[in-house]
């Protein structure tokens, strides 16, 4: 997963109104005004949210309807996991070659030792 | 006893990597501490530590950069030193950066600390790396909204089972 794709994940989840427009679509598929709703905000402003979410790929807007409902797109969310699981594997990987140099070294400093 | 492995554990936001170096602490603290020794070892194999600038002390800071396989493979971090405790202790802020070491303020940034016990010569080498960003992923839990997508899931599949 490129950086900027995650950041604009990260970017789209720092905002509550956006974290609450996301758990209201686990429910299933829902219009604009549905999701306007639960918040005092006008339809522009839930629209921009919107947009902010369907630009990092978190929500789908279908075409299908005039009233083009909103999808949930989890996909962007698990791939924060797999980025954390990078860095343990980037820690793990930088160890074994840490340990590899560690020998080096110290072998080294034997033999400087010795001559 | 942990051997030439790297014991990991998740914890919440933390992730904590214990691993045992047959080295004295004074050494494990010195590879950490300088670009000569670091880009030896920092990074994965096919991703090694290609450009390091560093100025240890405490405030001071360390921006390195990473290359991959493919020519357009690059990744810049920035490190800022909040404690340096020889041998024993370093706690640093990573970030993600552009070449000129401008913080990208989007992505999460990695509060480290690297602890060196000594143990008869041997060093027990604990890294904590705590996430910004799972706390943005537990609230994302919290709210059911894991529970919710699988469950989604869950029923996607049973309709196109249904539907076959």
């Amino acid at each position: 997963m490129p950086a900027d794709q995650l950041s604009s994940t990260f970017a789209a989840l720092s905002d509550p109104t956006r974290r609450a427009i996301l758990a209201s679509l686990t429910t299933g598929e829902k219009t604009v005004s549905d999701l306007a709703e639960p918040f005092e905000m006008t339809m522009p402003a839930i629209t921009k949210h919107l947009k902010v979410l369907e630009k990092a790929n978190l929500v789908e807007r279908s075409r299908k309807a005039q009233y083009r409902p909103c999808k949930l797109q989890p996909e962007p969310l698990k791939a924060i996991d797999e980025w954390m699981d990078q860095y343990r594997r980037f820690f793990e990987e930088s160890f074994d070659r840490l340990d590899d140099y560690l020998k080096q070294i110290q072998a080294k400093e034997k033999d400087d030792d010795n001559s | 006893m942990i051997t030439h492995k790297t014991d990991v554990q998740s914890k919440g936001r933390k992730l904590i990597l214990t691993r045992d170096f047959d080295a004295p602490p004074e050494l494990v603290f010195d590879v950490w501490s300088s670009c000569k020794h670091l880009k030896n070892w920092w990074g994965p194999k096919e991703w090694p530590m290609d450009e390091c600038m560093l100025d240890f002390r405490e405030g001071g800071e360390w921006r390195y950069c990473l290359r991959g396989p493919n020519k357009e493979d690059e990744s810049w971090g920035k490190a800022i030193y909040q404690e340096i405790n020889k041998p024993g202790k370093i706690v640093y802020k990573d970030h993600f950066t552009d070449n000129d070491g401008n913080i990208n303020e989007e992505m999460p940034e990695l509060l480290v600390t690297v602890e060196f016990d000594e143990n008869e010569g041997k060093t027990r080498q604990i890294q904590t790396v705590l996430f910004d960003t799972a706390e943005t992923r537990d609230k994302i839990v919290e709210m059911g909204f894991i529970e919710g997508m699988s469950s989604s899931l869950d029923r996607l599949e049973e309709h196109l089972a249904a539907i076959k």
